[in-house]
């Protein structure tokens, strides 16, 4: 039940001008706080070069990119790549993930099928205008048609004029709305990729953490009429590369951050929501390991599982430390207090009430976690399980297709209808074994403490185990010709079904439905007051402060800088020299070869320079999104790539930390060294210097 | 191999099996455990390996006792390995002004040129006595407490005589348990010790005091002495053989050496003030001296060199208080200390002579430590007054009311002339510091009394006078004479120029003294009461545990055990070794001049990159229950051979004071090959090559 609010409050928190932190803030490119970067660092940068980072940027799906060469090259991370990687390996029947990529000549290079890159060609504030389309007097409804009419008119006219693509793109929590027009890229291939094993070197266990030594890039071209194309601008390779304590700038996408949300949501994230989400997955996690070590078979139907709830359960728990800790919350208090006081110095604001309400709002939240079980036992299905997830959508599809499309759950409107098909008649992998396992745990949490009536219908006196097994063994829900089959027989065949899941589907059909419409009115009632304080924040504080991420453009900037973490000084820098401390140090067994290394790496080593800078450390306000991001020096050459953040970094979902939030990034010295000496890769790195 | 050792292995080691198994409150390797009482059991169903009494006496007659810390033979013509840390002292004491050992390092190239190191006397344990029974004896029936307790005292002194006469070695007594078991262990002294090699300070404290408990780690943290004997090498029976490679991730290590303290029978009221009250109190205490010690330092390069030591130790206290305090605040360790408590009660509750004794013990301690917790703060501000002025004046005023006193009224320090001559002799010594750090001590002192206790406070009105912090500093400062040598030595040699004084300083100590001794008093009340009633529970709690848990720590030697181990740290888990190319990847990152050349290598170790193998082995971690004391110990595989060389715990091991936790607790050790492969490629020592590689 994550909800996906437009929570307000902390920017104001933040708002309070002064209580700005150093180098915080993800900015828009229309509100740089040039003045205080100027006074910090004897830099500001010009639009000049603004518009130069600007345009050389790329939003690369859920990441971010950047032109670096005349010929269209694109650096992003191995891992923003990884997809386009996998999907070509499995096309043409190779592991360029475990060994690498490299195109020798431009002809080699391999197209990637669906990947689309955008570059941020302009951006236009249309706030005012949408406000006047609003007339006088409208109804609150009439008003919002009006608006999104207003809208979809300016993007028709930015589409036909431009031949861009436009998006609308909203600020503030609407305070402000503009219009961003991209430049669409279609053709895209895969130049180079490095080793799995050097990109992602330290595994999960080093992921979210620092000192690291990683070479997580990956290089694209974009292509257009069949030839590379000539971007009008793209980032110098730096000659030099970076120093400690020298600034740096982080031009990428940052996809969400939630630093508006009141005191109490944090306090209830990290004391309640959180710890919570965390002991439920540690339990399944927990699960899945004993079903995991009674065969190898069975190890590998879980392993992904595992890793996603382990990393689930790492930033969960990066998290609560962060708002454990009491100076940044009392920072966060204080700033709620100073909007809170003038809110309620302003007549016209209608959020007086609103922290109150959202704190009433949590209260009921928690009574509903208590009193229904089903929050503890999701796992993508119900319970655990994926039949029966499917089941009770085939039930509900002929259910609610009877009903006029205004009147049915969200997910069956005409509109979505397509997407709830499709995704049933999707084929999936299926283990009978791993599906009993997972749907007796689902069952087992939700029968533990006060079993709910419908738990004990669906268990029907026997145990979980018992439950499950003839569930699933009954079942023929895993061939997707029965679920197309139930499908188009509509609500006739549904309801003629004995498939065991379908019976099932229909004892938590009603009680499901209605822990769902008490959960969506405590999300309407934190949304509603969300956005009040927002507005109040906005009117209060205006643009002296940053919007939180939308995975749009944004600049953020700070210096390279080590952090007091682990009882000592952490260091600005890795070198070569620490990757391979690290993998002699673990040796290449360890952790399931978590810090192996690829035997390209083992054999050049004597060719690298082992004091090369591999992988630094700055204090930039970034989040994941930012993946990719070129790391830019005040002369605007690219220094670096963004790849991580430090565990401190979690917690900037809700607030930043100067003092130890850090973005991490491969050295840009790094990848050409490393390109040049153990991938040989002459023609590009001759192509990336410009030369 | 003696006589007493023996008797006491064979006697224990059939009823201690059984213990051992009746205790399952002790955690994975937890432990410093005395040489005739080893988890035998719990090893080998862990490891699947014990040692034997032959290599117990092996590793026990190899090991050394430094002053402070621990070290062992590692070569048949008596060289010794031990930290640089702990031979710091000593390699200082033999430097003079143009030859720098310390920050140049040492080697000696032939056996002439190893020096003498005056004072420095290394001890080997030869056998131990228990004593006990003995001692119990020795009270005669129905004897009052404290003539049993004379009468136990002379049975001690007549046995230590007679082992002394005996053995002709030096004995101590050694009192295991809080009083338990009283032991006597015989050492052999070596007096003719000489400096052999020693690495530069910056690459054996590589990292300086940022790294400084933490992990990873890249120092060199060895020195070797020889011991002599008539002029000519001392021939040890026992030394222990350099394994050829070090040890392997999951190898069994054993730790033999002298861990010097713990609280760990601490009561968890005790635990819990220290964690809420006098802890917090500490950090603040520190982080104000350090304060004004880092302000200071920065006026220049003078100021700063005065201050370094002093800034050293009190930036190493702060981080072993923040640290130990990090410990106490995890909920998991503080509910299992509490549950073994408890069970401890339990069991001391149903036998009615524990109950006599010590039934009413743990509350007693709680009220007399909150007690003490109620004037924590007063202590807290008094001990932030570092002035030495302030210092001298307290100990003269000191001084004045105890002699004013008759001497059987008086506190026991100041009884006799020879007491009154030391104390005098010791303020004579005193020299006031600097008049701008002596201003910022006090002002530093008086807000904080300001801040913490309030202006109507008595002891912020004594300091103050009703004047500002920086205004009553300098007004006391400029006023006093006690800069002055002359006039020091006067108050202390005449007694009237004393009680004629009305120097401003004086007499803010006059006025601090009178307010401190009704605090005194009480405070040593308190005092005897947590001492009488930890030693009550300790006696419980060795009459029903027995023999089954460890001694707390006494700076005698000891052996734990455990595994090369990760730990979680820092979001991920810690590699269990770095090595020479983790060493130069640090000093590259950080440049030479970062944080006051805090990662800069020797010039030796620039010069000598391109001929080490960057691979090899230079520090790990092990899972060995330690602390400090344990620093210069061996490190010591299956087959009793030495594998490393402990140096340091990671930060998480400060709670270790209280309690092991082996999730996280860790031993930091040098590699035995990253040793050798220093000693020969950096240091160019082939001839200590050959003689500690030799069979």
């Amino acid at each position: 039940m994550k909800n996906r609010l437009p929570l307000l409050a902390l920017a104001a928190a933040l708002a309070a001008g002064s209580a700005l932190r150093a180098d915080e803030g993800m900015w828009t490119f229309d509100n740089l706080p040039l003045q205080k970067m100027k006074a910090a660092y004897g830099f500001a940068p010009d639009q000049a070069w603004l518009d130069h980072v600007r345009l050389s940027a790329i939003h690369f799906g859920g990441g971010s990119g950047s032109f670096i060469s005349a010929d269209g090259l694109v650096l992003t991370n191995h891992h923003v790549g990884r997809g386009s990687v996998q999907a070509l390996s499995d096309r043409l029947k190779k592991d360029f993930i475990k060994d690498g990529f490299l195109a020798a000549t431009r002809d080699q290079e391999l197209k990637v099928p669906g990947l689309e890159l955008r570059t941020l060609v302009s951006m236009e504030n249309v706030t005012e205008r949408v406000a006047k389309a609003v007339k006088a007097g409208l109804s609150e409804a009439a008003a919002q048609k009006a608006r999104a009419e207003e809208l979809a008119r300016i993007q028709k006219e930015v589409r036909e004029k431009t031949g861009l693509s436009p998006d609308v793109v909203r600020l503030y929590q609407g305070g402000e709305i503009w219009i961003y027009a991209y430049k669409k890229h279609t053709d895209v291939r895969l130049v180079m990729a490095p080793e799995m094993g050097v990109a992602f070197f330290g595994g999960d266990p080093d992921n979210f953490t620092y000192p690291r030594h990683n070479l997580d890039f990956t290089l694209f071209r974009v292509y257009e009429d069949g030839k590379p194309y000539h971007p009008a601008h793209h980032l110098t390779w730096t000659s030099k590369g970076i120093k400690a304590g020298e600034l740096t700038f982080v031009v990428g996408h940052p996809g969400s951050t939630e630093r508006l949300a009141t005191y109490a949501q944090m306090i209830n994230a990290g004391e309640f929501a959180i710890p919570r989400r965390v002991k439920a997955s540690e339990r399944m996690r927990d699960s899945l390991v004993a079903y995991g070590k009674l065969s190898p078979e069975n190890r590998r139907q879980v392993n992904s599982l595992i890793f996603g709830l382990e990393n689930g359960i790492k930033a969960s728990t990066g998290y609560v430390s962060g708002l454990r800790n009491k100076e940044a919350m009392a920072r966060i208090r204080k700033a709620e207090e100073e909007l809170k006081a003038k809110v309620a110095a302003d007549p016209a604001s209608d959020a007086k009430d609103s922290w109150k309400a959202i704190e009433k709002a949590l209260e009921a939240q928690k009574a509903l976690f208590e009193e229904s079980q089903f929050a503890n036992a999701r796992t993508g299905g119900m319970l655990g399980s994926s039949l029966l997830g499917q089941a009770l959508t085939l039930v509900r599809l002929a259910d609610e297709a009877g009903l006029p499309s205004d009147k049915r759950l969200e997910e069956y409107r005409d509109a979505n209808l397509e997407n709830v098909k499709r995704r049933l008649l999707t084929e999936r992998a299926f283990f009978p074994g791993l599906e009993i396992h997972q749907f007796a745990f689902g069952l087992q949490e939700a029968s533990s403490g006060k079993a709910p009536a419908y738990i004990k219908a669906v268990l029907g006196g026997r145990t979980p185990e018992a439950a499950a097994k003839a569930a699933v063994e009954g079942s023929k829900l895993m061939d997707p010709a029965v679920r197309k089959a139930l499908i188009e027989g509509g609500k006739a065949a549904v309801d003629a079904s004995t498939d065991p899941m379908i019976k099932l589907a229909r004892l938590i059909d009603a009680p499901n439905r209605e822990y769902r419409k008490k959960a969506e009115a405590i999300s309407a009632v934190l949304a509603e007051h969300g956005s009040r304080i927002a507005k109040a924040r906005f009117k209060a504080y205006g643009k002296t402060v940053y919007p939180d991420a939308t995975l749009t453009l944004r600049l953020s900037y700070g210096p390279v800088a080590g952090y007091p973490a682990n009882g000592t000084l952490i260091q600005p820098f890795t070198t070569f020299g620490g990757m391979y401390d690290r993998a002699a140090g673990w040796g290449p067994e360890a952790e399931n070869g978590a810090w192996a290394l690829p035997k390209r790496w083992i054999e050049k080593r004597s060719m690298l320079d082992m004091d090369t800078p591999f992988v630094f450390a700055h204090a930039v306000d970034i989040i994941g999104g930012n993946s990719g991001s070129p790391v830019i020096d005040t002369k605007g050459e690219l220094v670096g790539l963004i790849f991580d953040g430090n565990i401190e970094s979690l917690p900037g979902h809700f607030f930043y930390d100067g003092k130890v939030n850090r973005g991490i990034s491969v050295d840009a010295r790094a990848i050409l060294e490393a390109m040049d000496k153990v991938y040989d890769a002459k023609e590009l790195v001759k192509e990336i210097r410009g030369k | 191999m003696n006589g007493y050792l023996e008797q006491t292995m064979r006697k224990t080691l059939t009823p201690l099996l059984a213990l051992l198994i009746a205790a399952p409150a002790l955690r994975a390797d937890e432990g410093m455990w005395t040489f005739d009482n080893l988890p035998v059991a719990k090893m080998k169903q862990k490891y699947g390996f014990a040692p034997d009494q032959a290599w117990l006496d092996h590793v026990r007659l190899s090991a050394v006792r430094f002053p402070g810390g621990s070290g062992s033979f590692v070569s048949a013509d008596g060289l010794v390995l031990t930290n640089h840390h702990v031979g710091h002292n000593w390699i200082e004491r033999v430097s003079d002004s143009t030859h720098d050992y310390v920050g140049n390092g040492f080697v000696a190239a032939t056996r002439e040129q190893e020096i003498k190191v005056p004072g420095l006397e290394l001890n080997t344990l030869i056998s131990m006595e228990n004593v006990t029974e003995a001692l119990a004896k020795a009270a005669p029936e129905g004897a009052g407490e404290a003539a049993a307790a004379k009468a136990r005292q002379e049975a001690l002194a007549g046995l230590l005589k007679a082992a002394r006469e005996r053995t002709g070695l030096q004995c101590e007594p050694v009192v295991l348990y809080q009083g338990g078991e009283t032991w006597i262990y015989a050492y052999k002294v070596h007096k003719d010790v000489r400096l052999v090699l020693a690495p530069e300070y910056g690459i054996a404290a590589f990292g300086k005091e940022w790294d400084n408990f933490s992990w990873p780690r890249f120092c060199l943290d060895f020195s070797l002495f020889r011991v002599y004997e008539d002029g000519k090498p001392y021939k040890p029976q026992h030394h222990l053989a350099w394994a050829p490679k070090g040890p392997a991730y999951g190898d069994m290590t054993f730790i033999v050496g002298h861990p010097g303290r713990t609280s760990r029978l601490e009561t968890l009221a005790q635990m819990e003030a220290t964690r809420d009250v006098f802890g917090p109190l500490g950090v603040r205490t520190l982080d104000r001296t350090r304060k004004v010690l880092h302000a200071y330092a920065t006026r220049g390069a003078e100021p700063a060199r005065q201050v370094s030591a002093m800034l050293m130790g009190v930036e190493n206290g702060y981080k072993v208080t923040v640290n130990e305090l990090v410990g106490l605040r995890d909920r998991e360790s503080m509910a299992e200390v509490a549950r073994a408590e408890t069970e401890l009660r339990a069991a001391v509750d149903k036998d009615p002579a524990l109950k006599a004794l010590a039934g009413s013990s743990w509350d007693k301690v709680a009220a007399a430590t909150a007690r003490r917790a109620r004037f924590a703060k007063e202590d807290a501000i008094l001990g932030s007054l570092r002035s030495r002025m302030l210092e001298f004046a307290l100990g003269l005023a000191r001084l004045e009311a105890e002699t004013a006193l008759p001497a059987d009224k008086r506190a026991s320090e100041y009884r006799t002339e020879a007491d009154i001559t030391r104390r005098k002799a010791r303020l004579k010594g005193m020299v006031p510091g600097d008049a701008v750090l002596e201003q910022a001590f006090l002002e530093s002192g008086f807000n904080a009394s300001l801040q913490d206790l309030g202006p109507s406070h008595p002891l912020t009105a004594a300091l103050l006078g009703g004047k500002a912090p920086a205004e009553a500093a300098s007004l006391l400062l400029s006023g006093t004479r006690l800069k002055d040598a002359a006039f020091r030595a006067s108050l202390l040699d005449d007694p009237k120029a004393l009680k004629d004084s009305r120097d401003p300083m004086l007499v803010l100590a006059r006025s601090l003294a009178a307010l401190q001794a009704p605090m005194r008093a009480e405070r040593e009340e308190i005092q005897a009461v947590i001492a009488e009633h930890g030693a009550r529970i300790a006696q419980a709690r060795f009459k029903v545990r027995g023999r089954s848990v460890y001694p707390d720590a006494t700076f005698t030697l000891r052996l734990s055990y455990g595994a090369v181990e990760t730990y979680p740290s820092a979001g991920t888990l810690a590699p269990p070794f770095t090595t020479f190319a983790g060493l130069y990847d640090r000093a590259d990152a950080w440049g030479p001049e970062a944080e006051d050349h805090s990662w800069e290598l020797p010039k030796r170790w620039v010069d000598a990159r391109g001929s080490l193998d960057l691979r090899t082995h230079f520090n790990f971690i092990s899972s060995n229950d330690i602390i400090g004391g344990n620093s210069g110990s061996p490190v010591i595989d299956r087959q009793g051979r030495l594998i490393g060389l402990v140096f340091d715990g990671n930060i998480e091991s400060n709670a270790g004071r209280f309690f092991f936790d082996p999730k996280v607790n860790r031993s930091l050790s040098v590699d035995a090959s990253g040793i050798l492969a220093a000693i020969d490629k950096v240091y160019g020592a082939s001839r200590l090559v050959l003689e500690i590689t030799s069979k």
